[in-house]
């Protein structure tokens, strides 16, 4: 189904975490734990999205010049939260956004929702190397609440966050909560 | 020929606004987390809701019961006659709301953004002139949706499920008269800011006819927030088009393209097309090119943007001729920081009218908009409150019927606006100084309304009124612009012209001779000087300066028009043959310039190309008797000349 497209396999792990308790599931049906690799990554980002979400779709090309920005040393996981999303769907989710080059999991169960307490789709979560949750939140102030949406962001959080690990200062920034789908409403 | 507009329909300065129907928002509280049960077909909560007392604004529902409200029983009606329209394949929204799996899956959300009225978007205070097709949910339909969320989203029983509603696939108005299509697709980039373009096509008519509706299809409705259809009799639209290689040109301002006469028509997602009636239509004549202004917001992934505008003609001649009455002002200029600047503007009406419909303008900064009628009572007719402008959901509203106002009345328009930090639609952070004008970056003032006078023996007074109300403030407006830049000089020609519709000679000419002087090379300075001085009477100084103006631009319809009446009148009818031929070059369906190259034809005997050209000019402007009575007369000699 997905022909041999290996972006989706874990590149440094066995493909089958049996024991981990926070894991996702990659399109091909592995679990991955992607906590237990955080220490290989100056910075591990866990973007949560929704393939019908319009404001994460809007964050696509900013998510993917992010991953360019920032080069290597931060791991990106696409994370879709919704028991519903078959992994053809998230397969052609990111082709038609441009987000193949980012790991996609499924998290039917909502385990890595919890680990990185987020409620929204799209909202971020950045762990640092020791495993640390960081930031959670929104990804810039563009989306203010229902409805209401500036001409322009004018605070970038997570471009601040991924700037102060790779330039290791310590991250000051607040978790400032997001906007969009709920993600309570994907049971 | 004088190209002075002073018909009803002013330059349609539209800002197309930006849409922000994501509907996706930070909800009050946080969310809360629903009972992770087993994921059965049915959601149904198995503890009872504790909202289980009756504390609702409206009486108990139909069911009878005090029970939750499922989705078979209480939801599917609401979500299928208020959301599925938009939230559904095919249309603007981006996810639909019609399978109870789907509606279940954004229940909090729902429950959330009815709520704060978000959703279903509609701008307009209740109380404040009853519209037709309000998108607004009652105070029930609200609890219901809270309370169906926070039982968990229950189906109920899927046999007591009604059947989705059917959507008239294609033309919501039946296949169309005709149809204008982009030539290709519009390419809206992945990302970036929203896209204001105004795309130019031909409408292919043949004919003058009447149009009592018009409807539009985007080829993706996505990308799509909202949309002006405008049009344009000349060909001033197409040359903006045809400056860079892209389709369409780019910008808030349409520039020389209007809304057709009596009318305004704008799209939303979700808008039902206004079937219109016979009784009021409106002309469209060949040669006419169509002007759609798209609002385009970047949806993530590169997309292609074409549209289809179907025309339907109506029977017979309209026997109703609504007119718009715009209430504007110009003189806008916020301080950074200042949240409460008020623009109002009035018109006394000399005459009882009916108000048909409303449109409300402005840009980002906008707050509160009023708009009312004081009755010569003294009781104020409220026709519009917007509470909170949303730039995103600008749009025109119909009366469920039409609101009569006596003769007297005078409309009264006030908005509010905000330029502090606080108001997150800003788009400069920090605040800055902000003027009228037609970009994004500036404001604008104006109501639309689209009226009937009650009495048609009294419409030509209230033209006439109206014509004179308008003059005088383009008049007013053009003088305080020069008070602050007097070399302005495309003021002075508009000055110009507007003196010499209202009979002022004298400042016409100081404003059109200043305007040569202050650029010489402004060929519709030339133009518009040469015009008045034929009309005074000096022909060698008129034809000196239509000559220039011609020599500047070719393209010129006035130019090469009023040039060729020079001649006619002075009796060179090969010089006026040559500029007439140029000036229906140029503008193919213009009926005056047939009609006048018609004269010159005869006049040197050539009765039938004459003759051709009175009936082409006939075709274009069938009403018109004197070119009905000069092509009997060039028949005639026709006739003779055979014998």
């Amino acid at each position: 189904m997905l022909g041999c497209d290996d972006r989706s396999a874990p590149s440094s792990l066995p493909p089958n975490d049996e024991e981990a308790e926070v894991y996702g599931l990659s399109l091909t049906g592995y679990k991955v734990a992607p906590l237990e690799q955080v220490d290989s990554n100056t910075a591990n980002v866990f973007v949560f999205v929704r393939a019908t979400c319009p404001v994460s779709n809007r964050y696509a090309p900013r998510l993917a010049a992010f991953k360019e920005e920032f080069g290597d040393s931060v791991k990106w996981w696409l994370v879709y939260p919704n028991p519903r999303a078959t992994p053809e769907s998230i397969h052609t989710h990111q082709v038609e956004y441009g987000l193949t080059q980012i790991e996609s999991l499924r998290d039917t169960e909502h385990r890595l929702v919890t680990a990185c307490q987020v409620t929204i789709t799209p909202e971020v979560a950045v762990f640092d190397a020791a495993g640390t949750l960081v930031y959670h939140g929104r990804i810039d102030n563009r989306y203010v609440d229902f409805g209401k949406t500036r001409p322009q962001a004018t605070s970038h959080e997570l471009e601040d966050v991924l700037t102060a690990l790779t330039e290791e200062k310590p991250v000051t920034t607040e978790h400032q909560p997001a906007v969009g789908c709920f993600i309570a409403d994907l049971q | 020929m004088m190209r002075i507009s002073t018909r009803m329909e002013l330059p349609c300065l539209i800002t197309v606004a930006c849409l922000a129907w994501t509907g996706c928002g930070a909800p009050k509280d946080p969310p809360r987390q629903t009972e992770t049960v087993q994921a059965t077909e049915s959601k149904s909560a198995t503890t009872e809701s504790q909202d289980g007392e009756t504390a609702r604004l409206d009486p108990a529902p139909e069911n009878g019961s005090r029970e939750e409200p499922t989705f078979a029983n209480n939801i599917a009606p609401i979500v299928y006659e208020q959301c599925a329209p938009c939230h559904r394949p095919g249309e603007a929204a981006p996810f639909p709301l019609i399978e109870y799996e789907d509606v279940a899956s954004h229940a909090a959300q729902i429950a959330s953004i009815t709520a704060d009225r978000i959703m279903p978007p509609w701008l307009p205070a209740a109380g404040h002139g009853d519209f037709a097709r309000e998108r607004r949910l009652s105070e029930t339909e609200i609890s219901q949706l809270a309370d169906w969320a926070e039982a968990g989203a229950p189906l109920g029983d899927r046999d007591q499920l009604p059947p989705p509603p059917q959507w008239t696939p294609g033309w919501q108005l039946g296949e169309p008269d005709l149809i204008a299509e982009m030539p290709r697709g519009y390419a809206l980039p992945a990302d970036g800011l929203d896209v204001y373009r105004n795309f130019v096509f031909p409408i292919p008519i043949e004919q003058p006819r009447w149009i009592k509706a018009m409807e539009l299809r985007p080829t993706n409705s996505r990308p799509v927030h909202h949309a002006f259809m405008l049009v344009d009799p000349t060909d001033s639209s197409r040359r903006y088009d045809a400056a860079d290689e892209e389709l369409g040109f780019p910008g808030m301002d349409t520039r020389d393209a209007k809304s057709p006469a009596g009318q305004f028509i704008s799209w939303q997602p979700g808008k039902r097309a206004n079937p219109g009636s016979d009784a009021i239509s409106w002309q469209l004549r060949p040669g006419t090119d169509m002007v759609l202004q798209l609002h385009l917001q970047p949806t993530g992934k590169p997309e292609s943007i074409g549209a289809r505008v179907g025309f339907y003609f109506a029977e017979g001649t309209p026997s109703l001729h609504p007119m718009k009455i715009v209430l504007r002002s110009t003189q806008i200029d916020i301080p950074p920081g200042e949240s409460d600047y008020v623009v109002s503007q009035e018109y006394e009406l000399p005459v009882a009218v009916e108000v048909l419909s409303i449109l409300p303008h402005a840009h980002y900064l906008a707050n509160r908009m009023e708009c009312w009628a004081e009755l010569p009572t003294g009781e104020r007719e409220w026709l519009l409150l917007i509470p909170r402008w949303d730039f995103n959901w600008q749009g025109d509203y119909r009366y469920e019927a039409p609101v009569e106002l006596p003769a007297d009345s005078t409309l009264h328009m006030r908005f509010v606006y905000d330029n502090s930090a606080e108001n997150i639609f800003n788009p400069n952070q920090p605040p800055q100084r902000v003027r009228y004008g037609l970009n994004s970056t500036d404001e604008m003032a104006e109501l639309w309304l689209q009226i009937l006078v009650r009495d048609p023996t009294q419409r030509e007074e209230l033209r006439k009124d109206y014509s004179l109300y308008v003059l005088r403030k383009n008049i007013a407006d053009k003088e305080r612009l020069l008070t602050h830049d007097e070399t302005n000089t495309k003021a002075h020609i508009d000055l110009g012209e507007a003196y010499m519709v209202l009979g002022q000679a004298g400042r016409a000419e100081r404003h059109l001779r200043r305007a040569v002087k202050l650029d010489f090379s402004s060929g519709r300075a030339h133009a518009a000087l040469g015009a008045f001085l034929l009309r005074k009477g000096n022909v060698p100084e008129a034809e000196a300066e239509l000559k220039r103006a011609r020599i500047i631009d070719p393209r010129s319809f006035a130019a090469a028009h009023d040039l060729g009446l020079l001649y006619l009148n002075t009796r060179r009818f090969a010089a006026a043959r040559e500029h007439l031929k140029a000036a229906v070059d140029i503008s193919p369906y213009d009926p005056v310039a047939r009609a006048n190259l018609g004269r010159a034809l005869a006049a040197a005997g050539q009765f039938d190309a004459s003759i051709a050209e009175l009936e082409k000019s006939l075709e274009y402007r069938p009403e018109h008797q004197p070119t009905r009575e000069l092509l009997e007369q060039v028949k005639q000699f026709q006739q003779r000349q055979h014998q």
